[in-house]
């Protein structure tokens, strides 16, 4: 296994800057995960590190060597495609011993790596199929064999499940955390899916635009996310902003407000389970109710703000559309209103 | 209304008498005599002479398809060279001819075995050009001849010109030697004459004065040019010159070794009165009209035609014409054409000896006795005719097999279910099975069914199986000998492997570059590298037999830039094999090239990534994955272009023709010349086409297995 080293890379194709200035020392047998929405340049910091691009700009080291000019067949990474790429032609077995092959492995330790990969795959029964007799599971499954079996420095994986159904895509997500602690792999991967992001990683990095937002472990992007950006994007129902002014005391928002040193304009950041209905002085007017069996989204309109509010079933007994009930909010996280940037109070 | 109805009657009632006339002339010879025409139209009220301008070249076979079944015309005008095979097949009526009014030269053409048949029109034979900017007479001699054309030869330029390895061209020297094709009624190619006259134009080449592997198109560039101050050739030559050369014809000269003034071939256009003329009288009367003196004094002056009616030349216009005075004088030491049919076959084996003798491979003796044994064996005695029974039982048989399959299949109730499920069906590919079956089958039965005659003088015999057992087990000549199936079967398989091999390997080349991220302009490079595929393959085929050229080829000429000997790419068989190889590659890459590009846009660029991140060198992800994701799609298109090469005719034809001595001629060619070439062996030539389809069903239907294990 082994380190990864982003040294202010940037790439560029032509005048459009898809990448500025990304720093990040992946630790050995870490899981960075790469997330952001569709164009943030994720997939292009992946294929830097696979070497399907060019580095405009900055160092990339792994294992402390610079690659920059290294081409793909001696970096030593894995990558899983998003499609699989599994290749059409060869069986199962084919496909897992490929890299082995054409690194002139001897036939009988290529058998035998495969093996002890769709072992640990539960692949075994495949092992002769061609890829068009399976399903987009057992491709998936494939795929990260063929990752798996030649050990390799760095795993990349490209949005893996995004072609799974749910149930599958949470399966696998249990079963790539497993692999994980099994090789103690140092491992690169891109989703736009927040919860894989979560679950997944040891360290998330965050883009937007080409630009790195912010890096830290799940919770710390949860709790403390940098900016605007990064607490809407990440959270499920999404952080709610509110417009307040502070008077050095408190935050207000209409009825609503927090505690807080801070005086003059600013935004609130207030996660929906921050918003505890049933007490308070101020009072909301139920627009939409979202049942999900064990909790409650409920879509609140106090004033001319709109607020998410999650809430135990249990608890909060019956609610119906129209209704006009309590509030308060809980905890609230400040940001600044011009740069969007959070104010550390 | 009325008035219509009028003038249809009156068009039937003159329809009576309408002639139809056919002849093969062109620009002014076609307006003189159509003016010709429509005098006798004027001075015979009531007959109507329709002209039809038939193609030269299948003029012949037009005559003898449509004659014999009442479609043909009254009255034809054609050169007599054709005229026994046409007497022999009763094509032609008899002529009273008298002497008098015709040069004695130009009836004995139109005479065959004691008899006249025909009237002397016109005549064509080859005389000598001059420029007179360089040369105020002609040479008497040959002796002259070699004197003068040395004085006016230098770099780049030659003292005389001529087609010297085609037989009719060659023609003057051979009776001006003392030799010719024939020996009283026998063929003898291996005359003393012919050896000797080929030895005096190798001298003349080895000398430098006269070009090497000369074509029409060159003689007439050179002459054009000032860089051939004598050219030997007819008058068809006269329409190829550029107004501005001064120039003058003369009689060819005297063959100084033997006295004997060089004899050209005479070649009589004829009136021929059809077998099967509507109106036998009236078409003798205007053949009559035709060749009588106003008219061909008409046909002289308007048509610039060489008459062979005496009396016109009485006539000061004709008469004093210096060019019709020389081909006049020229006539006097022409000799007739053969018109016996077997002189078709002369042709190629003389073809044969003069580009050996030209080319050095044979000395001119060994060269004339190889052409007599090459004329013997293409024109050894057919096949004895066969029984037809055995074959009708078999046949017969066959069919029966057949139609009883055809009875139980239709009587099983679950086939006639299926065939009356769609009945509406049927009608909708009538239309294209009656197409397949006039276009398709017909011509293919007919054409398997000739393979079992032998063909003679226009008559068929039932022969079996013979002409296939002539050439599976032909006893005439070695199996390494050009003739030999086997040998021309080695040589298209060598040839359809080594072009396949090349097609694929530069289409595929060339599609993996333009798919190169760092080039640039590639839709331009596309066009281009499509272009060879978009230009008709016989024009291809003729630009590279240019720069193939021994002289004047771009290709020698890039090897003598840089260096290197000038080779002569028709002499040897791996050169001309190359030749043919490199022109059709040139042909067929676009083909394949255009296929991969299709392929590869249907590989996802992913795999390919996949591997370069799996380690595989370049060639290991074309080897492992691009090649064989293209097969599905290349593996159609080999067998396609292998059949197309099998059967590639025109670059055979037109680059190497064959050369050296039918080496690299493959079977379809091959089949055309025995044809075409050899006796019209027709039955011969058939069953030659019938083994060759016999070769591509067996490969197709190999290919088509290896595929269907490949996908299953």
């Amino acid at each position: 296994m082994a380190t990864l080293s982003f040294q202010g890379i940037r790439k560029s194709y032509g005048d459009v800057e898809v990448l500025q200035q990304v720093d990040l020392e992946v630790a050995d047998g870490e899981f960075v995960v790469l997330v952001g929405p569709s164009g943030c340049g994720k997939s292009t910091l992946l294929r830097c590190v696979a070497g399907l691009e060019d580095i405009t700009a900055g160092e990339l080291r792994i294992d402390g060597v610079r690659v920059n000019d290294t081409p793909p067949r001696d970096r030593d990474v894995a990558m899983v495609f998003q499609s699989y790429a599994l290749y059409p032609h060869m069986t199962v077995r084919q496909n897992m011993g490929f890299a082995l092959k054409v690194r002139r492995w001897p036939q009988a330790d290529i058998d035998a790596a495969v093996e002890a990969a769709a072992a640990m795959l539960g692949l075994e029964p495949l092992l002769e199929r061609l890829p068009k007799a399976m399903s987009g599971g057992q491709r998936q499954r494939v795929a990260m064999g063929r990752a798996i079996v030649r050990r390799p420095k760095v795993f990349l994986f490209d949005e893996p499940l995004s072609n799974l159904d749910a149930a599958l895509r949470s399966q696998m997500r249990v079963e790539l955390k497993r692999l994980h602690k099994q090789l103690e792999a140092t491992i690169l991967y891109v989703t736009h899916d927040q919860v894989e992001a979560l679950t997944l990683a040891d360290r998330i990095l965050i883009l937007d635009g080409g630009v790195l937002q912010q890096v830290g472990t799940p919770q710390e992007i949860f709790d403390t996310p940098a900016n605007l950006f990064v607490a809407g994007f990440i959270g499920s129902p999404a952080m709610n902003f509110l417009e307040g002014v502070g008077d050095g005391e408190r935050v207000r928002v209409g009825e609503l407000s927090v505690e807080s040193a801070h005086e003059g304009p600013v935004t609130l950041g207030v996660r929906p389970h921050e918003v505890i209905v049933g007490e308070g002085e101020a009072r909301a007017t139920v627009d939409v109710v979202e049942h999900l069996g064990w909790e409650v989204h409920l879509h609140l309109a106090i004033g001319d703000q709109l607020l998410t509010a999650r809430a135990e079933t249990a608890t909060l007994g019956p609610v119906r559309v129209g209704d006009t009930i309590p509030l308060r909010l809980g905890r609230a996280r400040l940001f600044d209103a011009e740069s969007g940037q959070a104010l550390d109070a | 209304m009325f008035a219509v109805l009028v003038a249809w009657f009156c068009a039937l009632a003159f329809a009576g008498e309408e002639l139809t006339v056919w002849h093969s002339y062109r620009g002014a010879e076609r307006e003189a005599l159509e003016a010709v025409l429509d005098q006798y139209e004027r001075e015979h009220p009531g007959t109507v002479v329709a002209p039809l301008a038939v193609p030269n070249e299948t003029f012949p076979t037009k005559v003898e398809a449509a004659a014999p079944r009442g479609n043909g015309p009254d009255l034809f005008i054609f050169a007599h060279d054709r005229l026994g095979g046409w007497i022999q097949a009763g094509l032609v009526a008899p002529l009273e001819v008298p002497d008098g009014p015709y040069h004695p030269a130009t009836v004995e053409a139109i005479t065959f075995e004691g008899q006249r048949w025909g009237l002397p029109l016109a005549y064509k034979c080859l005389a000598l050009f001059y420029r007179t900017d360089v040369l105020d007479a002609p040479p008497a001699t040959t002796d002259d001849l070699e004197v003068v054309a040395a004085s006016l030869t230098a770099a780049e330029r030659f003292g005389l010109a001529w087609l010297t390895t085609e037989p009719f061209f060659h023609a003057p020297w051979l009776h001006g030697f003392g030799g010719g094709v024939y020996d009283g009624d026998r063929v003898a190619l291996d005359q003393p004459g012919n050896a000797e006259s080929m030895a005096w134009v190798r001298g003349l080449q080895e000398q430098g004065l006269v070009p090497e592997e000369a074509n029409g198109a060159l003689v007439t560039q050179l002459f054009n040019e000032g860089r051939a101050a004598m050219v030997v050739s007819g008058p068809w030559f006269l329409g190829e010159l550029d107004p501005s050369v001064p120039f003058a014809v003369a009689p060819l000269p005297e063959v100084s070794a033997t006295g004997r003034p060089a004899g050209p071939y005479l070649t009589v256009e004829a009136a021929l009165v059809s077998a099967f003329a509507a109106h036998p009288e009236a078409a003798e009367d205007l053949a009559r009209y035709l060749a009588s003196a106003p008219a061909a004094v008409e046909r002289a002056v308007q048509g610039r035609q060489s008459v062979a009616t005496l009396a016109a030349y009485d006539d000061p216009r004709v008469g004093r014409d210096p060019i019709l005075s020389a081909f006049r004088a020229q006539l006097e030491s022409s000799v007739p054409m053969p018109n016996r049919p077997e002189m078709t076959a002369t042709w190629e084996p003389m073809a044969r000896s003069l580009r050996r003798v030209m080319r050095g491979a044979l000395t001119p003796e060994a060269a004339a006795s190889a052409a007599q044994q090459e004329f013997l064996i293409v024109t050894k005695p057919p096949p004895p005719r066969a029984s037809g029974t055995p074959y009708a039982l078999a046949l017969a048989a066959i069919l029966l097999v057949g139609a009883g399959w055809l009875v139980r299949r239709g009587l099983n109730a679950a086939s006639r279910a299926e065939v009356r499920r769609w009945s509406f069906a049927y009608p909708y590919v009538v239309p294209a099975a009656l197409a397949m079956g006039v276009l398709v089958v017909l011509p293919f039965v007919v054409g398997a069914g000739v393979a079992f005659f032998s063909h003679h003088a226009g008559e068929f015999t039932f022969v079996g199986i013979a002409n296939f057992l002539d050439i599976l087990f032909a006893r005439d000549w070695p199996i390494t000998s050009p003739l030999s199936f086997w040998f021309t079967l080695g040589v298209t398989v060598l040839w359809t492997a080594s072009n396949v091999f090349l097609h694929v390997s530069i289409g595929l080349g060339l599609a993996l570059l333009l798919r190169e991220p760092w080039l640039r302009m590639r839709g331009i490079y596309r066009v281009l590298l499509i272009l060879p595929w978009s230009i008709p393959n016989y024009i291809t085929a003729l630009i590279w037999k240019g720069m193939f050229h021994r002289q004047f080829g771009a290709i020698n000429g890039l090897l003598e830039a840089i260096g290197l000997e000038p080779v002569s790419w028709f002499s040897q068989w791996s050169t001309a094999f190359a030749a043919n190889v490199a022109t059709n590659t040139w042909l067929g890459f676009p083909f394949m090239m255009v296929v991969t590009l299709g392929a590869l846009q249907t590989i996802p660029r992913d795999l390919e990534q996949a591997a370069e991140v799996d380690g595989a060198s370049r060639w290991q992800r074309f080897r492992h994955i691009t090649l064989p994701l293209l097969k599905p799609a290349l593996l159609p298109a080999v067998i396609l272009g292998s059949v197309w090469t099998f059967n590639m005719f025109n670059i055979i034809y037109l680059v190497s023709g064959g050369e050296p001595d039918g080496g690299t001629e493959i079977l379809i060619s091959d089949a055309y010349r025995w044809a075409f070439t050899r006796n019209f062996r027709y039955g011969y030539a058939a069953a030659y086409s019938v083994l060759i389809f016999g070769v591509l069903l067996g490969w197709s239907g190999l290919t088509s297995r290896l595929m269907r294990e490949r996908t299953a």
